[in-house]
């Protein structure tokens, strides 16, 4: 029914995209009673070289903390993270994170307000190599969404572009979420996958463009002024006026040979002056001439011309020699 | 396969070689910068050689056929190159296409 080439082609699609999208999956559930109603802040990160998901230790503004009075329910939440990473940031970067979909399942009778945010931070390592989290680069709003209990929902939170201003050469990704928990119920919560979607920020595709134009310079400079220069003193003579015929020609040398001879000057520079022939004709016969060789040049003009009206009335010939 | 995207094949194809022509290590072996300026240098040379060659044309010719020579080298000049690059892609087309 599909021609082989369309098969392949589909394949080799498919090939690609899994082959630049990869995706790294956790998975964590825990059971938590709520004894008084509050607010929580929840975080999921992943180092963006890892390729993990990961929870957040515990201490620091990161902290994700089991509460032991916790109530909020959920299930089957997928998160995704579309972020870039492999590379070191560099002063000035855009960092890019969008497409950010939670998929959940939420249980209970009543409806969960979840407030989702997503955040950059980075790591500084301690004297043993361990990571901690020293900070956050940057943070988008918040965005909040009132999810009906024993739902599945898709939340999509748009993307920001985010800029770094410092030099970070270990960055992580994460999404925070900030739920509701109401008293009186024991539920579980289950995390299933925490997706990273990268390698589509500007600064991968701007190191290749640079690496590329970067090799392209390195072998040849460009140097478009030379070209502009040389068509320029080819199109000035045609539309010189002038009658100076000047013509410079320069030195005519034998170069030096070390311990044998010096540089030899054969002929000086020479300045002709064609114009001179000119001045030196009686000026009645100059201008008899000029007359002479302009009239032929409008007449080879109007041959010229009539070839063109020629060709366009009759569709044959044309051009000066018809 | 179309003469449409055999041309545009036949161009990315040109463009690629000048590309990898362009890619080669040039700056090793050779000072770039003074073969710019041999050949900015030659054509000075030509240019002034041709303003000369003009300026002794104009000495045979009124003001008024000075403005018209202008006028005939510019029109010579645009059908030759128009010439030319129809008959370029005649030849492409005949020996490439056909």
């Amino acid at each position: 029914m599909f021609k082989k080439t369309v098969i392949c082609a589909l394949v080799a699609a498919l090939l690609a995209v899994f082959a630049v999208v990869p995706v790294s999956a956790a998975s964590d559930t825990w059971t938590e009673t709520v004894f008084n109603s509050y607010e929580e802040h929840l975080s999921y990160w992943g180092h963006l070289y890892a390729l993990q998901g990961q929870r957040s230790p515990n201490g620091g503004g990161m902290e994700w903390q089991l509460p032991s009075d916790g109530k909020w329910v959920g299930n089957n939440v997928e998160f995704f993270v579309r972020a870039k990473m492999d590379v070191p940031l560099k002063n000035g970067d855009r960092f890019i994170i969008e497409d950010k979909t939670i998929y959940g399942w939420f249980g209970g009778t009543e409806n969960t307000i979840i407030s989702v945010r997503y955040f950059l931070g980075y790591h500084e390592y301690n004297d043993k190599g361990e990571p901690y989290v020293t900070g956050a680069v940057a943070a988008g709003k918040y965005t909040t969404y009132n999810v009906e209990g024993g739902k599945s929902y898709g939340i999509t939170v748009k993307g920001e572009d985010f800029h770094i201003t410092a030099n970070y050469d270990h960055v992580w990704v994460g999404i925070m979420f900030r739920v509701s928990r109401v008293a009186g119920q024991t539920n579980t919560f289950s995390l299933n996958y925490f997706n990273y979607h990268y390698g589509y920020g500007n600064r991968i595709e701007q190191d290749k463009a640079d690496g590329a134009v970067g090799d392209v310079l390195g072998a040849l400079p460009a140097n478009p002024d030379g070209f502009k220069n040389a068509f320029k003193s080819f199109v000035q003579p045609m539309t010189y006026t002038g009658t100076d015929a000047k013509w410079s020609l320069p030195d005519i040398k034998l170069p030096a040979i070390s311990g044998v001879m010096e540089e030899v000057t054969l002929t000086k520079n020479l300045e002709v002056d064609f114009g001179g022939w000119f001045q030196k004709m009686p000026p009645n016969v100059l201008e008899v001439v000029q007359i002479l060789f302009t009239l032929a040049l409008v007449v080879f003009c109007a041959k010229e011309l009539y070839g063109l009206i020629a060709y366009v009335f009759t569709m044959k010939g044309g051009g000066a020699n018809e | 396969m179309s003469d449409a995207v055999k041309w545009a094949l036949l161009a990315a194809t040109a463009v690629a070689i000048i590309g990898l022509i362009c890619a080669l290590p040039f700056v090793q072996f050779i000072n770039v910068g003074e073969f710019t300026s041999m050949l900015n240098r030659l054509a000075t040379l030509c240019g002034n050689a041709f303003t000369s060659a003009r300026g002794i044309i104009n000495n045979l010719l009124t003001p008024f056929g000075r403005t018209v020579l202008s006028g005939l080298l510019f029109y010579l000049f645009g059908k030759w190159a128009i010439t030319m690059g129809i008959k370029v892609t005649a030849w492409v087309y005949h020996f490439i296409f056909k």
